[in-house]
């Protein structure tokens, strides 16, 4: 595939966050309540961590993800950890993989994969308030 | 595509572009006045004008490979001269009960294993032997695989997707004393390494013109003629190539092949040579950025580097690499979707295969545009890795394949 077949196999969006990713990382530790989920397999070609601090007030202080996937997945992780920073946890509970195909126009080929990001998303959230006082990490 | 933001050419494996001279030896015979004549019309001097430019073509070809002219059949490229050879060895024997069995490999083109997938289907029996981890069969391996029954010994000299060479010299002096033909798909390496066809003894031989600088939509497939090879044709007519492969023969393609081969020959060995200096400097380039694997060992044809880069996923770094023209994955054919069977074949878990590239280079390929595309993997690899889980796994020294099986 040529790289200019390539480009527009993706939309603007995506290539943007793919280009620019936002939150990339992994959380420092200390301070606040720290969530982790992962999901997906290498094996399958996605394999997602997102990490949450929440502060005492409830919203979602920091967030930082590692991915292994396609640009379509990169980018759904970056715009992820855009939308719900800084948000209330009651707010970030109803985002998933429908915002994600909607936001980044994605192709039905790659909406699939973004499943596993909101399944890394849900498991960080339920270890923040699901979990025994979450995890800290 | 304009000229400024053409991406670096690294796909000479895949195809090369048509060297200034083959396209100036063909010109003649596509203009109306002269050298349209059908090479068969031997009745008058426009059909002798064209045989006499086929001939001159045939040499040049046979020249190339060391071979006796006469032995060369045009075929419209390596993948017919594949299945002419397979189909029309197998089913010749099988027709007259002389055996039907067949030895090849799991990594050869798709080209052989779909011939010999469809004989399996005609009631062929076929031994696909399994390479070794650097990707190389092993002479012994087809001495125990030969059968009283076996009627053709196919293996490729170079592959096309990790450019290892096998050695079809040791292999044609194991069968001389057996009555199965060697078929040799020399598509990747014919005018890149050595071949002699009349001193190693190799009954087949593919090649393709567009792998060397020549035009698409043509090759050869050599067929012994002393004593006379004979088979199956897989399509019937006029009796043009000896029956081989009837129909007319298009003069100017021929004529661009020969022109190619000629070209090749002429600067093997210094040609061969830089494409040696260059693949090192690429492969030393590569092995340098640490996170690499580099496919195939020892005898390796000139011209192809296959890389694995563990812990990024190859879509994402396909798309950093937009600079650089390479085939991704499964090289060789895009139609083919999953993982490549030579990688697989090879050991390589699925999901590293996926993030395999081939880096192929030639006759334009620069030191400066090798030291580009290891700058733009280095780049792609610098901003990619951090943004996967596995990357700091391997740093922490997990092995990077077991970091491929999760």
């Amino acid at each position: 595939m040529s790289n200019e077949q390539a480009e527009r196999s993706f939309s603007p969006a995506v290539l943007a966050h793919f280009r620019r990713p936002l939150h990339a990382g992994v959380l420092p530790g200390g301070g606040g309540l720290v969530g982790t989920g992962r999901a997906g397999t290498v094996k399958s070609g996605v394999m997602v961590q997102v990490q949450l601090r929440v502060g005492a007030d409830g919203h979602i202080d920091d967030v930082a993800w590692l991915a292994y996937g396609c640009p379509a997945t990169l980018a759904a992780c970056s715009w992820t950890a855009e939308r719900i920073c800084g948000k209330p946890l009651q707010e970030v509970l109803a985002v998933g993989a429908s915002d994600m195909v909607h936001a980044l126009e994605l192709a039905p080929v790659h909406r699939g994969r973004v499943l596993v990001v909101e399944d890394a998303l849900r498991a960080a959230l339920d270890a923040v308030v699901d979990g025994p006082n979450g995890k800290t990490e | 595509m304009s000229a400024e933001t053409a991406p670096i050419y690294l796909d000479y494996a895949a195809t090369t572009p048509l060297a200034p001279e083959v396209l100036e030896a063909m010109l003649p015979w596509m203009r109306h006045q002269v050298g349209f004549g059908n090479p068969s019309s031997s009745g008058h001097a426009y059909g002798r004008e064209a045989a006499a430019a086929v001939e001159h073509a045939r040499r040049q070809v046979a020249a190339l490979i060391a071979a006796d002219a006469d032995g060369v059949v045009f075929t419209s490229g390596a993948t017919e001269a594949d299945n002419l050879a397979i189909l029309g060895a197998v089913r010749f024997a099988m027709a007259r009960g002389r055996g039907r069995h067949v030895v090849s490999s799991r990594t050869e083109h798709s080209a052989v294993l779909g011939a010999c997938e469809r004989l399996r289907r005609e009631g062929a029996e076929i031994t696909l032997l399994q390479p070794d981890r650097s990707g190389r069969i092993h002479v012994e391996q087809v001495g125990e695989a030969l059968r009283d029954d076996t009627v053709l010994v196919s293996i490729m000299h170079a592959n096309n997707e990790t450019g290892v060479l096998q050695d079809v010299a040791a292999l044609a002096r194991l069968l001389r004393p057996h009555p199965a033909v060697l078929h040799v798909d020399a598509a990747q390496s014919a005018g890149r390494c050595p071949i002699r066809v009349r001193d190693w003894g190799i009954d087949l031989l593919s090649i393709s013109a567009h792998k060397l600088y020549g035009p698409k939509g043509i090759g050869a497939l050599w067929v012994r003629p002393r004593p006379r090879l004979r088979l199956e044709p897989l399509q019937y007519g006029g009796g043009q190539e000896r029956g081989y492969r009837p129909g007319t023969l298009p003069v100017h393609q021929i004529v661009g092949l020969g022109e190619a081969c000629r070209l090749a020959l002429q600067d093997l060995t210094r040609e061969s040579a830089r494409l040696h200096t260059l693949r090192a400097r690429l492969r030393g380039g590569l092995e340098a950025l640490g996170s690499v694997r580099i496919h195939g060992d020892g005898d390796m044809a000139p011209h192809i580097v296959s890389a694995s880069f563990p812990c990024v996923h190859g879509e994402a770094l396909s798309l950093e690499l937009g600079g650089l023209a390479l085939s991704a994955g499964s090289a060789c054919s895009s139609a083919r979707p999953g993982p490549s069977h030579v990688l697989r074949a090879m050991g390589l878990p699925d999901s590293l295969a996926s993030s395999t590239f081939r880096f192929s280079i030639g006759r334009w390929t620069s030191a400066e545009q090798v030291d580009e595309a290891v700058a733009a993997v280095a780049n792609a690899l610098e901003r990619l890795q951090p943004l996967s889980p596995l990357a700091a796994r391997w740093r922490d020294g997990e092995p990077l394949d077991a970091l491929h099986e999760y």
